[in-house]
């Protein structure tokens, strides 16, 4: 499997995702690869769940039971499973302090990740300014 | 060398925002010649070479900051978004929080749209209440101009609901039916059912909004996008670019000149004014016209004037600044309440906007919210709470599906009552635009306070009511406000010259050719969102100078 679609499975397993949008698993990874705190780390985190996820013992659950508390690769998937469902990284080291002014890092030439965050249909939502409802859908409870 | 002349017009609008749209709109209609001045870019006005809605949406999609202002502060002029972008001077008691867009289509790009009017009560405080002052025309005056203005803008409304609302009697339909309330609303509506506090029933009311409810005027029906401020996605809402559009597509059209800063107010010897002096695009240019409004909003609008030494013999411009002074309180209700869904408020409870209590404390009008916590509480908060306490998949989407579907907040918009120490005032400093800098000096009294912290005991009463999990938060600092976005009050209207800017027919006392028009007319602010007010009087002075040239000579001043 190549980087896309390790990188893919490991978002799926991270966020609960069921499918993701093959233009943003493109654009998150550029982007993580990009980032000073993340990049470094991507290449050794693929390698490594690439290796881990083709065994046959695979379990989805115990993987993320065992890397949330890692020292290294913990913080690494939170800023990963945080692009997917806000669409922007965390600015400062928001693990240590959560402070309300704490502000999130959007990519200011792409407007998609924003669209495209998982959170909203989490919520029974959709993405802020891009509902896809029609006209009093909102006096109902979401379908989901 | 004498400034180039942009050419001679029967008038001159400073400002082409809601209001400056309408008068210029009904005035071109009528066949005068008209020139649209606006300082900031031409927005979303479909022309080539003008910044497009969707342009803007982009914007506010990958800002980091979500405000009102998300969609346009990368403009190079763009206006105020907060009191971060005002200079206060050293006796303002508090900050003066509300912003504006400068800009073709003005503050209404990012306003929410509600349109509730003003009560017969707001009209004559002074004689029914004893505090503040009168206007110098009441409810029924403004009647007739309300109904036009709902027509004008869209407005969506339960006619049956709202008719005789603290005596506010409506004489025609609204132009659509009613946005649809929320799954909250309704849940709100359910709980309240047969419920007061302190006597007062707690009758939860459909929102009147500039917001299609089906297609209306060229424009789609709300699809719930839920982003009304800072933008919306699709021009259901009502922004001041339509009325800019139609004056443009007329068969004898407007003319429009944006990044254009009128600078002066140009006013003869006998105090006639004989047209205006701006930048446009950094050049000096004159325009010479029959009669001038101005319609640059209220901070704007005053400053001009103050420039200008002009129409103040009362010494009123630029004072009595107004806004209302909003606070909420949010719960984590006891069942879903399903928020982010729709446009952020649809209902609210208008109990509480008129009565004999006006006397000692300042009404309030409360919002139902369709955004979870509210403003200050962004939901992906709780998604980065939750994440950093570790929770991954399907574990993660649902506990932020559990902590976010039950949130759910009230407001309350407070009224300011008119102060001579509240207003703006020209200081020294560096020209920006070609236009002196300001100051503002901006102080909340008890009146309100007392007020505000009322609507804080009601909002109590509601959550109780309604049912929550734990206490309500409210804000501790009982000094701490939000602007509304509803700046009003800097030339107001009145009989007197001495204590008034302009007279009833919006004219200013000392010059007979120069108007006012927009929300700095408001001598009080009553609880109303002010747009549909200001509205209204925009449609009422537009007929009145279409009187006035109908009756005046082919040239010279009206």
């Amino acid at each position: 499997m190549d980087d896309l679609g390790t990188f893919d499975r490991l978002s799926r397993v991270l966020t609960g995702a069921e499918s993701l949008p093959a233009d943003l698993v493109q654009g998150h990874l550029k982007r993580l690869r990009g980032d000073p705190d993340a990049g470094p780390q991507m290449g050794p985190l693929l390698e490594s769940f690439a290796h881990g996820a083709a065994s046959s013992g695979f379990d989805e659950e115990r993987f993320r039971r065992e890397i949330a508390p890692d020292p290294v690769l913990g913080p690494l998937v939170r800023r990963i499973v945080l692009l997917w469902l806000t669409g922007a990284l965390p600015k400062v080291d928001w693990v240590a302090v959560l402070k309300p002014e704490q502000k999130l890092d959007y990519d200011a030439t792409d407007p998609r990740p924003f669209f495209g965050g998982l959170m909203w249909p989490a919520i029974g939502a959709h993405p802020p300014g891009l509902s896809g409802g029609y006209f009093g859908y909102w006096r109902y409870p979401p379908e989901s | 060398m004498a400034a180039e002349s942009l050419g001679s017009f029967d008038v001159v609008i400073v400002g082409a925002g809601v209001i400056g749209g309408l008068v210029t709109h009904e005035l071109a209609k009528h066949g005068r010649r008209v020139l649209m001045l606006d300082a900031g870019a031409p927005l979303g006005l479909g022309r080539d070479g003008d910044i497009t809605r969707m342009q803007l949406v982009g914007h506010f999609a990958t800002e980091d900051n979500r405000g009102p202002g998300a969609p346009y502060r990368w403009l190079p002029i763009h206006g105020p978004e907060s009191d971060a972008n005002y200079t206060h001077a050293a006796d303002s008691g508090d900050h003066f929080k509300s912003g504006y867009v400068l800009g073709a289509g003005g503050t209404t790009w990012h306003w929410l749209g509600s349109v509730p009017r003003m009560l017969p009560g707001d009209f004559a405080m002074r004689t029914r209440f004893g505090v503040g002052v009168d206007w110098p025309i009441g409810y029924q005056d403004l009647e007739p101009w309300y109904g036009r203005a709902e027509e004008a803008l869209g407005v969506a409304g339960d006619h049956a609901g709202l008719d005789g609302l603290h005596g506010a009697q409506r004489t025609a339909p609204f132009p659509m039916t009613e946005i649809w309330p929320s799954y909250s609303d309704l849940v709100v509506e359910r709980a309240l059912a047969g419920r007061s506090f302190e006597g007062v029933a707690l009758t939860v009311l459909r929102t009147p909004q500039a917001r299609n409810s089906r297609p209306y005027d060229g424009r789609p029906a709300c699809a719930g996008n839920s982003i009304c401020v800072p933008i919306c996605p699709i021009g259901a809402k009502y922004d001041g670019t339509v009325h800019v559009k139609k004056a443009l597509a007329l068969p004898q059209p407007a003319r429009l000149e944006t990044l254009a800063t009128v600078t002066r107010v140009l006013v003869s010897e006998s105090g006639v004014a004989s047209g205006v002096e701006l930048l446009l695009n950094d050049q000096k240019r004159t325009a010479e016209a029959r009669a001038v409004v101005l319609a640059a909003h209220a901070i704007e609008t005053p400053r001009l004037l103050l420039a200008g030494g002009l129409a103040n013999a009362s010494g009123q411009v630029g004072r009595n600044l107004m806004d209302h002074t909003n606070r909420f309180g949010s719960i984590i209700a006891r069942e879903p309440m399903f928020p982010f869904r729709g446009p952020p408020s649809t209902s609210g409870i208008d109990a509480f906007r008129d009565g004999a209590f006006r006397r000692e404390r300042a009404a309030f009008r409360l919002s139902l919210g369709n955004d979870g916590a509210g403003r200050n509480a962004p939901p992906e908060g709780v998604a980065m709470r939750l994440v950093k306490a570790g929770l991954l998949g399907p574990e993660l989407l649902s506990s932020i599906r559990r902590e976010i579907e039950p949130l759910f907040r009230v407001s309350s918009s407070t009224e300011v009552l008119p102060s001579a120490a509240n207003g703006i005032r020209l200081r020294a400093g560096e020209m920006e635009r070609g236009l002196p800098p300001f100051e503002i000096s901006f102080t909340v009294d008890d009146y309100t306070r007392r007020g505000y912290l009322y609507a804080e005991r009601a909002m109590g009463a509601i959550f109780e009511h309604v049912g929550s999990t734990k206490a309500p938060d409210f804000d501790p600092d009982q000094r701490n406000f939000s602007g509304a976005g509803h700046i009003m009050g800097t030339c107001r209207m009145g009989n007197s010259p001495s204590t008034s800017v302009v007279d009833a027919s919006c004219r200013a006392h000392e010059h007979r050719n120069l108007f006012v028009a927009g929300t700095s007319l408001f001598p009080t602010g009553g609880t109303a969102n002010p747009t549909l007010t200001a509205a209204a009087l925009a449609l009422r002075l537009a007929e009145h100078l279409k009187g006035l040239f109908d009756r005046a000579g082919s040239t010279g001043p009206i």
